[in-house]
């Protein structure tokens, strides 16, 4: 189910929980693109998303990264997929993903298997606020908002 | 022309393939004798085959790993390249 996103909490995130908000792509570009550096990456990230629903299977990517914060020190918009057997079946394996995303759209990346979980996984990383918040007096064990967007 | 779907729901494609007449005509004969179309005999074999050839969940697994691993050293390798390195040349995509 798709909402609407809250506002950010005191320490400039998304709120949890969920951890993970659902969103339609339509309803992002309002939400953290005013500014114009941060028009350009999420018409970068949008040029990525359009590539992975012409060319893969994907249909669901999860964001995260700095851009969904009120940071101002904005580079990068974060893309996490998860790879599943079916889905590399589908893709006709895994050489399709093998693009230059970061030179191409600037877009960070990530893979995650969900079979190993004990591996790199992105969902823990995109709940987990960059150390330097604490700066600012966060608790230790705050945990941050992230969202799925269904392609 | 073409005879009217028998499943309208099925989205089957066309393909042209290359048979030897010695095994094309008696398979033919007798997918005709058993009630099949020679597509739908030939679907079947790839079915099979498919199943029996195609990666297993584990295989998948393994390579979805080696993937990620990969990524993950290219993408930390390009997080430590100096600041003013030449950038990569852009890819054409169509």
């Amino acid at each position: 189910m798709t909402s609407t996103l809250p506002a950010l909490n005191e320490y400039g995130f998304l709120p949890v929980p969920p951890s993970v908000h659902t969103v339609r792509l339509d309803d992002m570009p309002g939400c953290f693109g005013a500014k114009p550096w941060r028009m350009k990456l999420w018409r970068d990230c949008v040029q990525y998303l359009d590539w992975l629903k012409t060319n893969t299977p994907v249909r669901e990517v999860f964001v995260d990264g700095r851009f969904l914060s009120a940071s101002e020190e904005v580079t990068a918009v974060e893309i996490g997929i998860e790879f599943t057997p079916a889905l590399v079946r589908e893709s006709g394996g895994l050489d399709v993903f093998n693009v230059p995303a970061r030179d191409e759209f600037g877009v960070r990346v990530r893979f995650y298997g969900p079979h190993r979980p004990d591996r790199y996984n992105f969902h823990e990383e995109f709940n987990t606020p960059d150390p330097e918040i604490r700066l600012r007096g966060a608790p230790l064990n705050l945990r941050k908002g992230y969202i799925r967007i269904k392609l | 022309m073409a005879r009217p779907k028998t499943n309208p729901d099925k989205h089957r494609k066309n393909v042209a393939i290359t048979l030897d007449p010695d095994v094309l005509l008696p398979a033919r004969a007798i997918a005709a004798s058993k009630g099949r179309s020679l597509s739908q005999v030939l679907d079947e074999l790839l079915r099979k085959w498919l199943r029996d050839e195609a990666p297993s969940d584990k295989e998948l697994e393994d390579a979805i790993d080696s993937f990620i691993e990969n990524h993950e050293q290219r993408e930390t390798a390009r997080d430590r390249k100096p600041v003013g390195a030449k950038k990569a040349p852009k890819h054409s995509r169509t």
